[in-house]
């Protein structure tokens, strides 16, 4: 086998009147992919109670699960909280590190980070001015760096970088452009692009468009929820780079 | 009761920042009748808890819903990259 199929979906927003929305569509899972990404925003608040509808809902699957959080697992400032509880019921939680799968002989690599705004080249902030200006780019920069060094040290043969907030502007389209720098961050794509990444998974975009591309030919996917409309997308990789 | 650039912000801002909705995924649509509110939510409560407050913060508009409980099916298709 020289492939992977990799299921993603990002923003589900659980609480407790989602649970067992999702399940029914999971419980095939081992036959249509190879692993699940979670890109971030998997609660509403960040709360525990709604990181064990989290556990209860993506736990124990066929396939191992690996996830970013989104900014809506910080608003409760317990992310230490929420992380713990989606590892304690099997799930991989990223925050700029990596990890390495094996299927069927093929090791994939994956590396993630919550990500941040800034936005995007041209129209992107600065490290200037008001401290609170200089903390925001700061936060941005510094995750980008991190995340791109995660995405550098795996060892791997199919390499997979995920974020909740987006690498590009291209899988914005739909959202207001004035809103842009509060979606993404161009350091994001440049991170990614610093490493021989296959397939990069955003969300945080619900009103973005599925599909766009790195300025260096990396495929990126908004697998925001109300983007792809299902309970997660399969996009399937070749070991082969695409653009060799 | 005319909805103004600021009556859209304000409910912008309700449905962030109010937590028994936190959304930010809602469009707010200014209509001659009142307004819209636009975009999916995960459950058919969140949808209704959002035009209760809408409507509750704003007696004298009349609020449209348009917004859908996203989809969860499972996908018969497969990208390949």
């Amino acid at each position: 086998m020289s492939c992977v199929r990799v299921a993603a979906v990002g923003d589900v927003h659980l609480d407790e009147d989602v649970v067992g929305r999702f399940r029914p569509a999971l419980e095939h899972l081992g036959g249509k992919a190879d692993l699940l990404l979670l890109a971030g925003d998997l609660t509403r608040h960040g709360t525990a109670d709604e990181a064990r509808c989290v556990a209860t809902e993506f736990g124990g699957l066929a396939v191992p699960v690996i996830a970013v959080l989104g900014n809506h697992d910080y608003h409760s400032d317990e992310p230490d909280t929420v992380t713990k509880i989606l590892e304690d019921a099997g799930i991989i939680v990223l925050e700029r590190t990596g990890v390495v799968v094996e299927v069927d002989g093929l090791r994939v690599g994956v590396a993630g980070a919550k990500g941040f705004g800034g936005g995007f080249a041209g129209r992107c902030g600065s490290e200037f001015g008001e401290p609170e200006m200089k903390a925001f780019v700061r936060h941005s920069r510094g995750i980008a760096e991190e995340f791109g060094a995660a995405l550098r040290d795996l060892e791997c043969d199919i390499l997979v970088g995920m974020t909740h907030y987006a690498p590009i502007a291209e899988t914005l389209l739909g959202e207001p452009p004035e809103i842009y720098p509060f979606l993404g961050s161009y350091l994001l794509g440049q991170a990614i692009d610093s490493a021989p990444t296959a397939l990069a998974v955003h969300g945080h975009a619900h009103a973005g468009s599925e599909r766009g591309t790195t300025p260096a030919g990396v495929r990126v996917r908004n697998v925001a929820h109300p983007v792809i409309k299902q309970a997660y997308n399969v996009y399937q990789l070749s070991a082969e780079p695409a653009f060799a | 009761m005319k909805v103004d650039t600021y009556t859209e912000s304000q409910v912008q801002r309700l449905l962030a920042e109010d937590d028994r909705v936190a959304e930010q995924g809602i469009r707010v649509v200014r209509l001659e009748t009142g307004l819209a509110l636009v975009g999916e939510v995960e459950s058919v409560q969140r949808r209704d808890m959002i035009v209760k407050l809408v409507t509750e913060r704003l007696p004298d508009v009349r609020v449209h819903c348009d917004i859908g409980v996203t989809r969860v099916h499972e996908p018969d298709e497969v990208e390949e990259l």
